[in-house]
């Protein structure tokens, strides 16, 4: 599978955050998942990525180009969209167009203004006037007029209804169905990952939880429940975010710690929801 | 040809401000007329260019910022963009400037003399290392932060001009019996063209070192 983009060992130190040694890669055609909590990392990580600040070790490549090498086509090859419009507020639509024009070689006038009459975005309004939703069709619409390699996502769902998120997340697979282009998507909403995701990327205070195939990672957990009692001592060990309630106990085993429970248990297939869930859990119990 | 693409993206973020800029030009006509003084009106314009030329610095907040710093082009595009802004809304006004100082002249039948074009070559060095000093300045102390300190930098410059000029009337006024600074005098009076294309290069000079030092800064920025 060929990689669109190539993440190793990238490293940031922040007075109060440290971003360590993230490493992943995206293959062509493919949808990523980059999960965590506030404060995690996930925008320092996608900041290294778009090349808004430079990392203090390891490199990004995208599209087999590095930022600092030819920063020309590395941005051009990213589309970016995230939870606030960045468009300059006193500008309307065609003041947008003309800046996309002049930057972008392949922007496609013709493919941006049939976007902007499908959505009905006001093309006499400031885009101080617009609404959250008219600001992130904008955005998609200025994306998807371009010949982008990469979609980069930070919380672009955040606040949307559930109709305006059904049909980005149909976007986007059709974005990356030619099999030559991928998604990064930063998100707090999992059930929308679970429906388009291929891989998952879960951060934690800077550094890399789990990494892998969505439905590998779906597959290597088991959501465990039952009496409190009968957790014995190597059952403990391998329990991930215990969690008591008035029944008993959740909580997330490796698939192959499987056979450490008795009869006793209940298991079911867990979400990418509740295996977060567990993991930070358990990160915070340890931390006390 | 990107960094000009900046100059217009400027241009488009500070539309309305730039609307302004043909209000001093009017107020300036008006009270050079009204004064019957061929200069006084152009310096009103080019102070007004001055406080003009630093409004793109205050008016990307964050994620604006954001979007400038994405588009595919080098950190060089983006400042000379900047640069080539100030000096066009410095050009502008020096334009309409000389307009209205020949206009002035001859309703009021003052003779056209070189003196015209040594007080426009001066006031453009003038404004191009003040412009140089501001912007500099503005990108040293960042363009985020600039926004909390914009009237302090835009400050700047003009404290400085005042204070090197009022030690250079200190020195003149102690050593005015001095016959160095008396043949100094002479001599700058006798070559006033030349001095004045001098400070003019120079001045050029320095917005190019402007150029050059703030893409250093920005080089090593962190945006994140």
């Amino acid at each position: 599978m060929e990689e669109i983009l190539i993440v190793e060992n990238i490293s940031k130190h922040y007075n109060d955050f440290t971003l360590k040694d993230i490493s992943f890669t995206l293959p062509k055609g493919y949808i990523m998942g980059y999960i965590g909590q506030n404060g995690a990392g996930k925008t320092t990580t996608l900041n290294l990525i778009t090349g808004m600040c430079k990392s203090d070790s390891g490199t990004i490549t995208i599209n087999g180009e590095t930022c600092s090498k030819n920063p020309i086509a590395y941005k051009k090859s990213i589309g970016y969209i995230g939870d606030s419009s960045y468009f300059p507020v006193t500008m309307k639509i065609k003041e947008i167009r003309t800046i996309l024009k002049n930057f972008y070689p392949d922007f496609d006038k013709d493919k941006f203004d049939q976007r902007v009459s499908e959505w009905n975005l006001p093309v006499n309004k400031k885009i101080a006037d617009f609404s959250r939703g008219m600001k992130v069709k904008l955005m998609f619409a200025a994306v998807f007029a371009r010949d982008t390699k990469l979609l980069i996502l930070d919380e672009a769902t955040n606040g949307l209804d559930t109709v305006m998120r059904a049909d980005i997340l149909k976007l986007l697979q059709e974005y990356i169905a030619d099999g030559e282009r991928s998604v990064l998507f930063s998100t707090h909403i999992l059930s929308d990952l679970e429906q388009i995701a291929d891989y998952i990327f879960f951060i934690n205070d800077g550094k890399k939880i789990l990494y892998d195939m969505k439905d590998e990672i779906l597959e290597n957990f088991l959501l465990v429940k039952g009496d409190l009692n009968e957790i014995d001592q190597n059952l403990t060990k391998e329990l991930i975010g215990i969690e008591k309630n008035q029944f008993g106990f959740e909580a997330i085993l490796p698939t192959d710690k499987a056979t450490l429970l008795s009869k006793n248990f209940i298991l079911e297939k867990p979400n990418i929801d509740q295996i977060v869930i567990h993991y930070i859990r358990d990160i915070q119990s340890k931390q006390k | 040809m990107r960094a000009l693409y900046f100059l217009q993206i400027d241009r488009m973020i500070t539309k309305m401000q730039g609307h302004l800029i043909w209000l001093f030009i009017m107020i300036a006509v008006i009270l050079s007329f009204a004064q019957k003084n061929p200069y006084w009106g152009s310096l009103y314009m080019v102070f007004g260019s001055m406080i003009l030329s630093s409004t793109p610095f205050t008016m990307n907040p964050a994620n604006t910022y954001g979007f400038l710093l994405m588009l595919p082009a080098t950190v060089k595009d983006r400042v000379f963009g900047r640069f080539l802004y100030g000096l066009s809304l410095l050009l502008l006004t020096l334009f309409f400037g000389g307009l209205g100082t020949v206009l002035v002249c001859i309703v009021n039948h003052i003779e056209l003399s070189s003196m015209i074009l040594i007080f426009y070559i001066g006031v453009a060095a003038t404004a191009l290392i003040m412009l140089s000093i501001q912007y500099t300045i503005f990108y040293l102390v960042g363009e985020l932060k600039s926004q909390q300190v914009m009237g302090l930098i835009r400050m700047i410059p003009g404290f400085l001009l005042f204070i090197l000029g009022s030690i250079a009337m200190d020195i003149i006024q102690e050593e005015s019996n001095s016959n160095l600074v008396f043949s100094f005098l002479t001599w700058i009076n006798n070559h006033l063209f030349e001095c004045v294309l001098l400070v003019f290069l120079i001045a050029v000079l320095i917005f190019l070192a402007g150029i050059f030092i703030s893409v250093k800064i920005q080089k090593k920025r962190d945006f994140g």
